[in-house]
């Protein structure tokens, strides 16, 4: 298979800032790809850089076998972060323009796609108002369709759920994944790691302009070793002391609902829960997944960074978010 | 290409398409135009037939013919009042012809103005009274019936009291004599006037007569008949307008240039603004390149622009041709208007690309509109200069100079002397090079700019991006 984008040593600065730095990274054809990190890690500049809308101070970037984006623009649908409509223009008009710009002939069996797209995303009636009278998530609808009309073969949406309903947020995962389908190449930035867990079938993992990841789901779930088990207790029980007695715990902490246990060194967890199986009389014993949270933050601590800095840099795109979902709430 | 042209497709129609334009481009001439037609019929200038007496006490003493009273009665006569009410109608129409749009309607809304205008015969009867031994109390008399003309029967509309030496004098070292007129309330001043005017020329002709003078051989000596002046041109002769037609024919490509430039200027300054701002620049950009979504742009708004001039222009030729003044333009000076506009707008164009790509909002662009007007009220308060003396030295190369350049061809072009054929390639050339730069350096701020939001740039800040792109 071969690579629908290929990034060499690609490195982009703001005045001193370095926003991506020296960033490998192949995607290959018909992949479902997730760009996670928090805000500002340099995944809207790389993205940008993809679709040649800005440009690498060094470094080689190649997209559908081109040298940019620039020459195979017509065959690339992008929902950019800072993404608008034309208030004053009707609904079917903008979609019209949008597929006339990306090299759609004009003529019936736009008319009659276009038709189709509205009423798939529930805006049939729309079709003839100004763009101004929608609410916000019915333009991020209309936005999401104008990326699509062209059946590109590259997609790359930049923080597609933003701002969406939960039932709206399922409705553009599901068409999503049917483009995935189509056989284009999907691609998305999220500082939602849940959405990309969900979704994705492989992870690029950037911060501070560094790739710090560039996996599979399934090599990032066998490669990340498991070593915390959640204990549920009976009832009434209060096991702490007893777990912190056996060899192979190292430390224990509590959680909702019952115990996290870490694995000591040099001990595993199987292991580990045999001997807790054995002592203590349990309702509940399992072995806790990682979540993806959890894997960067891992990464960013091995690389210096404390635990609690990496949590504070996520938690504040999380506060960033609920406010933004409010904000789009209260328009 | 075939992007360019939808981005100027697009720009076109939505700025065509709205009651905005629509109203401020298309219906106010159309309404000029109405006016023209509709104003003189509806407007009534008719003056109510008019009957009555006017007295006159005649303290002149003057017995022989013409006196005073006879003549008057004479200007009174129905046939003297007739042949002056035909006279007066077709000079009326004529003046009506020469603003009325051409084709029978406007002739027929001439001629139904001048007929309105003229006043119906009126009747109007010369009484002469002796004066009484106590004049005072006889003006007296005739001031009360003139005061409450419902306590008489004959409608006395106003008193003309000669004085003793209106006609002759012993005394030739003093001027002679006038008179005195008394006057009703509510007469009209169309009345007043004429009756000034008769009274004067029949104490004239008595005077003359006292002089042993032939009033009617004077009279005849004394009139030169109108003599109108016709302009000898290439293709034909017209009447001359003055030297004002070039002036004000200068004045009209430049301000009809220049406020189609602006226009359609501010309109691509304002969607540039709305395309950042609304945020759909950068979905713009997935699709087309920086380059071609501001080409786009600038030929979308030049047709806008471009269609504004040619209503303005088509306006124009018909008012020229109504005052039989087309042989000023011709097919020649046309084409150049329309080259000088397209390098005028491409130069103002750019500018007001590169200041919408640099803000973000409406009311930063105004601080930076400020030296772009500065630029363009040179050429507005260079007109008097420019076409006065088109072809001083100064306006020569003023002429060359980017972005006044093509304004100053314009006005010189239209003014009395003409420009040398040379000087157009000139102007033409160095206009083209402009806009190359103008476009090249537009094309950097505006590829930097569209994506950046926040404060707006100062000059450095420009510069490093024109340097960065």
């Amino acid at each position: 298979m071969s690579d629908a984008i290929i990034i060499e040593q690609v490195t982009k600065r703001f005045g001193d800032k370095v926003a991506v730095d020296h960033l490998d990274l192949r995607i290959a054809e018909g992949g479902l790809y997730g760009f996670i990190g928090p805000n500002g890690a340099g995944k809207s500049t790389t993205i940008r850089m993809v679709m040649s809308i800005i440009f690498p101070d060094s470094g080689r970037l190649s997209v559908l076998g081109r040298a940019s984006a620039v020459e195979s623009k017509d065959r690339i649908g992008y929902l950019p972060e800072e993404r608008g409509v034309y208030r004053k223009m009707k609904v079917a008009a903008f979609i019209e323009y949008m597929a006339r710009l990306k090299g759609v002939d004009p003529g019936p069996e736009l008319r009659r796609s276009i038709g189709d797209w509205l009423e798939r995303m529930d805006l049939g009636r729309e079709a003839r108002k100004k763009c101004e009278e929608l609410s916000k998530g019915m333009q991020q609808k209309l936005q999401f369709i104008s990326c699509v009309i062209h059946k590109p073969d590259l997609l790359i949406l930049d923080e597609p759920f933003s701002g969406l309903d939960p039932v709206n947020r399922r409705l553009l995962r599901t068409l999503f994944l049917e483009q995935h389908e189509r056989g284009a190449t999907v691609i998305f930035s999220t500082h939602q790691m849940e959405s990309a867990e969900e979704l994705c079938d492989h992870i690029v993992m950037i911060h501070k302009g560094v790739k710090r990841l560039d996996a599979t789901m399934d090599q990032i779930r066998t490669s990340h070793e498991v070593r915390r088990i959640i204990v549920r207790p009976m009832p009434g029980d209060s096991p702490a002391p007893a777990l912190e007695r056996i060899t192979g715990v190292a430390h224990v902490e509590p959680v909702q609902n019952g115990l996290e246990a870490e694995v000591a060194p040099g001990h595993t967890p199987s292991e580990v829960m045999r001997e807790i199986a054995g002592v203590l009389p349990c309702r509940g014993l399992e072995l806790k997944m990682p979540t993806l949270e959890d894997i960067f933050i891992g990464i960013v601590s091995e690389q210096g960074e404390s635990e609690a800095e990496a949590r504070l840099a996520l938690h504040a795109n999380k506060d960033a978010a609920a406010l933004a979902g409010t904000q789009a709430k209260g328009d | 290409m075939g992007k360019i042209f939808a981005v100027a497709r697009r720009e076109y129609v939505s700025t065509v398409a709205t009651k905005g334009f629509i109203i401020g481009v298309l219906i106010l001439p159309a309404i000029m135009i109405a006016a023209f037609v509709l104003i003189p019929l509806l407007i009534n200038d008719r003056t109510p037939a008019l009957k009555g007496v006017i007295a006159v006490i005649d303290r002149t003493g003057w017995t022989q013919d013409p006196g005073v009273v006879s003549a008057l009665r004479q200007a009174y006569a129905p046939e003297t009042l007739r042949a002056e009410r035909e006279a007066e109608r077709i000079a009326k129409e004529a003046a009506a012809k020469a603003i009325a749009p051409a084709g029978p309607l406007g002739e027929k809304a001439a001629q139904a103005a001048a007929e309105q205008s003229v006043a119906d015969l009126p009747e109007i009867a010369v009484e002469s009274l002796a004066p009484q031994e106590n004049l005072d109390a006889q003006v007296e008399a005739l001031k009360a019936r003139l005061r409450d003309p419902s306590k008489s029967d004959d409608r006395l509309l106003a008193v003309v009291v000669l004085d003793a030496d209106a006609v002759h004098s012993d005394d030739a070292t003093k001027p002679l004599g006038s008179y005195q007129l008394y006057l009703r309330t509510k007469l009209d001043d169309r009345f007043e006037q004429p009756l000034h005017g008769k009274v004067r020329q029949a104490i004239i002709g008595a005077r003359m007569a006292a002089a042993g003078q032939d009033y009617a051989q004077v009279n005849r000596l004394m009139q030169v008949g109108p003599a109108p002046s016709t302009v000898v041109t290439e293709d034909g002769e017209r009447k001359s307008s003055g030297a004002a037609g070039n002036f004000f024919l200068a004045m009209g490509f430049m301000l009809l240039m220049w406020s189609s430039v602006f226009t359609g200027g501010q309109y691509l300054m304002t969607t540039v603004i709305e395309e950042k701002s609304s945020r759909v620049m950068e979905v713009l950009l997935s699709a087309v390149s920086p380059m071609q979504l501001m080409t786009g742009k600038i030929l979308g708004q030049m047709a806008v622009a471009l269609s504004i001039l040619l209503v303005y222009v088509v306006i124009g030729l018909f008012g020229l041709q109504r005052f039989n003044l087309l042989d000023l333009v011709n097919s020649g000076n046309l084409t150049l208007l329309v080259v000088y506009f397209i390098i005028a707008f491409f130069l103002i164009g750019a500018m007001m690309a590169a200041i919408g790509s640099a803000v973000t909002e409406m009311r930063e662009a105004q601080a930076m509109l400020t030296p772009v007007m500065l630029v363009l009220m040179v050429p507005m308060i260079l007109w008097m200069p420019l076409a006065r003396t088109p072809n001083s030295a100064f306006a020569t190369i003023i002429s060359f100079v980017p972005p006044i350049g093509p304004f100053a061809m314009v006005i010189r072009m239209a003014s009395t002397e003409g420009v040398p054929w040379w000087q157009h390639p000139v102007a033409i050339v160095t206009g083209a090079l402009a806009v190359f730069g103008a476009i090249w350096l537009t094309a950097k701020i505006f590829r930097i700019g569209v994506l950046m939001y926040g404060k707006p740039p100062n000059l450095r800040t420009l510069i490093r991006w024109v340097r960065m792109a």
